[in-house]
C-alpha cells in the first residue's frame, strides 16, 4: 500500500536453530524410514494412513477417559495392598502384569507425576511391563532405592534400605540417596560397595558386611539374586484374607489371555522383583548380603559351605526359573520407530532423557540403532561433550561403517578432532 | 529475496550444492539452509505478516525443499526456486486457516508526544489491520498483493515466483487492491493510510 516497505523484524539465531534443528531431525526421520525400507508415502497412502491415526487417536483417547472414571474389576485401586501366603497372586495394572509369589507383598503408592508406583515389602514379584511410549512411567520402589522402567526387563533385591539392581535388557534409571544412574543390559547397581567394576568388587565384598552409604556401582552380572524369605514374616498374613482383599487372584486362563494381550501390545520379558524380608528391619538379617556376595559365599572353603543346602542351590532355581520364562516377543520396526521420534521430540525439552532413549536403541541392532547411535553423537556434540561425542562416533563408525550417517559421522569426528568442536551443522 | 549482507552463489556452484543436498551431505545441506533461512523467513513475513506460525511454515519450506531437491534443474536461481516453494507453502497454510473476522479496534494512546512516534504507531497500527483485511482475500489474490503492494516486487517478478502469467498476476493484484480499497474504507485510520498511498502513488 505504501512506497516505503514496512520493516521486517529480525529473524534471531534461536530461532533459526530451532527450525534448522526440525528441519534436519525431520529429514533424519525421513532417513530412517527409507532405510527401515518404508517407501515415501504417496498422497493418498497419506490419507489413508491419516485416518487410521485419527482412528486410533479417538481411541486412546475414549480409553483414556474410560479409564479415568472406572477402573477394570481385579485392578487393584492406590494405595491397596496385595499380600500373598501359600498361593501366588497375578493382576494386571498399568499395562503391566504382575505376578506376586507366595509370602510376597506389594503395595501401589499414589501416582506421582503420573507414574504408576509399586511398592515391594517383601518377597518377590514377576512383572512383565510393556512399553510405556506415551504411558505415565512404570516405577517400582524397594527401601531408597527407585527404579524407573524405560522399557525393559528386570530385577530388584533389597538390601537394607537400599536395593541391588540387575537388568538383563533395556535400560532402567536407578536414584538411590539422590543419585540417578542408567543401568543396562547386564550391568548392575549395588549398593554399598566402592569402586567401578562391580563383579571384582561384590566378590571382595565381606559377607557380613553392613551396606555402606550407597555408592553407585556398576558390575556385570554374575551371581543370582537372593530370594530366601523367612517364615515369621509370611505367618502374619492370612492367605484367604489377602487374596479378598487385592481382589486380584485370576485363573490360569486369564492369566494367559492377559499374557497374550500384552504380548500383542509388545510386552517384553518378564522383570523379576525380589525383596529380602530380613533387611527391612523386620526379618531375621540372615539375609543382608548382596547376591553377588551369596554367589561367592556359595563358591567359598567347606567351612561356609556347610549354610542351608536350600540357600546354596536357590541362584540355581533361579537361572531355571528365569529360563522357563516366556520369551520376549519381536520387537517391531513401529515400535522402535515411534521410540526414535519421542526422542527427537525431547531433545530440545529434555535432551537427558532423549540421549537416554538413543543409547537404549543404539543398544540394539539394525538401522534403528544405527540412527539412533548417530542421534545421540550429534545431541552430545551439540551439548558441548566432543569428547563422548568423538567416543560414540568412533563407536558407530565401528558397528556401521557403511550406515546411512557414516560419512556425517566421519565428517563431524574429523572436524571434533580437529577441535572445531561445535555442531554438526 | 535476498539481502545484500548475504552471497549470491553463481549459477555453477548453485548446482553443485544443490547435488550435494540431494546425495544427503548434511554439511551442504545446512549451508543451503543458512544461505536462504533468512529470504524465506522475510517473504513468509511478507505474504502473511506477523504470525506466531512463520517458524513452522519456514521448517515445512525447508523440509519440502530437501525433499524436492532432487527436481531442481537450475533454471532459475536456487533462491526464486525455494521462494516458490515458500510460496506454495503459505498458500497451501492460507487455504487451511479460517479467515478471522474482521473488527474496528480503538488505537492505543501515545506514550510519547514525538510526531515520528506517532506515525511509526499508526503505521505499525495500520500494517496489522491490513493483514486483519488481508485474511480475508483469496490466497492468491493476497499473496500477489503483499509481494506487490507491500514488499515492492515488479508484477513480472510477482508472475514468476508463483508461476502464473503476467495477465494473471495483474488481474490478481487489481481484484485485491480493489477489495481492500473497499474494505479500508470501513476503518477510519486503513482509509487514511490507503488515500496517503494513492498519493504517493499520484
Amino acid at each position: 500500500m505504501t512506497r516505503e516497505q514496512p520493516p521486517v523484524p529480525p529473524f534471531g539465531e534461536a530461532a533459526v536453530s530451532r527450525v534448522e534443528r526440525g528441519v534436519f531431525a525431520a529429514l533424519d526421520r525421513e532417513a530412517a524410514e527409507r532405510a527401515a525400507g518404508w517407501g515415501p508415502v504417496s498422497r493418498t497412502r497419506w490419507r489413508g494412513r491419516a485416518v487410521a491415526v485419527m482412528a486410533s487417536a479417538l481411541a486412546a483417547l475414549a480409553v483414556l477417559s474410560t479409564r479415568h472414571f472406572w477402573r477394570a474389576p481385579g485392578l487393584p485401586a492406590h494405595d491397596a495392598r496385595i499380600a500373598t501366603a501359600t498361593s501366588p497372586s497375578h493382576l494386571t495394572v498399568e499395562g503391566a502384569a504382575i505376578d506376586v509369589a507366595p509370602s510376597s507383598a506389594i503395595t501401589f503408592a499414589d501416582e506421582r507425576d503420573g507414574a504408576t508406583v509399586v511398592r515391594l515389602e517383601r518377597g518377590t514379584v514377576t512383572c512383565e511391563v510393556a512399553p510405556r511410549g506415551t504411558r505415565a512411567p512404570f516405577v517400582v520402589e524397594a527401601g531408597t532405592t527407585r527404579v524407573t522402567v524405560v522399557g525393559t526387563r528386570f530385577g530388584v533385591t533389597r538390601v537394607g534400605d537400599h536395593a541391588e539392581v540387575w537388568v538383563t535388557h533395556g535400560t532402567v534409571e536407578v536414584g538411590d540417596d539422590g543419585v540417578t544412574q542408567l543401568l543396562y543390559a547386564g550391568e548392575r547397581y549395588v549398593p554399598g560397595t566402592a569402586g567401578p567394576a562391580a563383579d571384582t568388587v561384590a566378590r571382595e565384598a565381606a559377607p557380613d558386611e553392613a551396606p555402606a552409604a550407597p555408592v553407585l556401582a556398576v558390575a556385570s552380572e554374575t551371581g543370582s539374586p537372593v530370594a530366601s524369605l523367612t517364615g515369621s514374616e509370611v505367618a502374619r498374613e492370612k492367605p484367604q484374607r489377602s487374596a479378598e482383599r487385592s481382589g486380584a487372584l485370576s485363573r490360569p486362563r486369564e492369566r494367559a489371555r492377559e499374557r497374550a494381550d500384552l504380548a500383542s501390545r509388545g510386552a517384553r520379558r518378564p522383570l523379576s522383583l525380589t525383596l529380602s524380608p530380613a533387611d527391612g528391619g523386620e526379618g531375621t538379617g540372615k539375609t543382608s548380603e548382596s547376591p553377588p556376595a551369596v554367589a561367592a559365599r556359595a563358591s567359598e572353603p567347606a567351612a561356609r559351605a556347610s549354610e542351608p543346602a536350600a540357600r546354596a542351590s536357590e541362584p540355581a532355581a533361579r537361572a531355571s526359573e528365569r529360563a522357563s520364562e516366556p520369551a520376549a516377543p519381536a520387537i517391531t520396526s513401529a515400535m522402535l520407530r515411534e521410540r526414535f521420534q519421542s526422542a527427537v521430540a525431547l531433545e530440545v525439552r529434555d535432551p537427558l532423557a532423549a540421549a537416554r532413549i538413543y543409547r537404549e536403541l543404539a543398544s540394539g541392532s539394525g538401522p534403528w540403532a544405527a540412527n539412533a547411535l548417530f542421534a545421540e553423537a550429534r545431541l552430545s556434540t551439540e551439548r558441548g561433550q566432543p569428547d563422548a561425542a568423538q567416543a560414540l562416533l568412533s563407536l558407530y563408525l565401528e558397528r556401521f561403517p557403511s550406515g546411512p550417517n557414516a560419512d556425517d559421522a566421519r565428517a563431524l569426528l574429523g572436524r571434533l578432532r580437529g577441535g572445531a568442536g561445535g555442531s554438526l551443522r | 529475496m535476498r539481502s545484500v549482507t548475504e552471497v549470491a552463489l553463481a549459477p555453477a556452484e548453485e548446482q553443485d550444492l544443490a547435488r550435494a543436498c540431494t546425495a544427503g551431505d548434511r554439511a551442504a545441506q545446512v549451508r543451503l539452509f543458512r544461505l536462504e533461512v533468512q529470504s524465506v523467513h522475510r517473504l513468509l513475513h511478507r505474504v502473511l505478516g506477523a504470525s506466531s506460525m512463520l517458524e513452522d511454515l519456514i521448517q515445512e519450506t525447508f523440509i519440502r525443499v530437501f525433499r524436492s531437491l532432487a527436481s531442481f534443474r537450475g533454471e532459475a536461481h536456487l533462491g526464486t526456486w525455494i521462494g516458490r516453494i515458500a510460496l506454495r507453502v503459505a498458500f497451501d497454510h492460507l487455504r487451511q486457516s479460517r479467515p478471522a473476522a474482521a473488527r474496528l479496534e480503538v488505537v492505543p494512546d501515545l506514550a510519547s508526544d514525538d510526531p515520528d512516534a506517532e506515525r511509526q504507531l499508526m503505521a505499525r497500527e495500520g500494517l496489522r489491520r491490513l493483514y486483519r483485511i488481508l485474511e480475508r482475500l483469496d490466497a492468491k489474490q493476497r499473496i500477489a498483493f503483499t509481494l506487490c503492494a507491500i514488499d515492492g516486487r515488479p508484477q513480472q517478478e510477482v508472475a514468476s515466483l508463483m508461476s502464473a502469467s503476467l495477465v494473471a498476476t495483474k488481474a490478481r493484484i487489481w481484484r485485491a487492491r480493489r477489495e481492500v480499497d473497499r474494505l479500508a474504507r470501513l476503518d477510519p485510520l486503513l482509509e487514511s493510510l490507503v488515500a496517503d498511498s494513492r498519493e504517493v502513488a499520484r
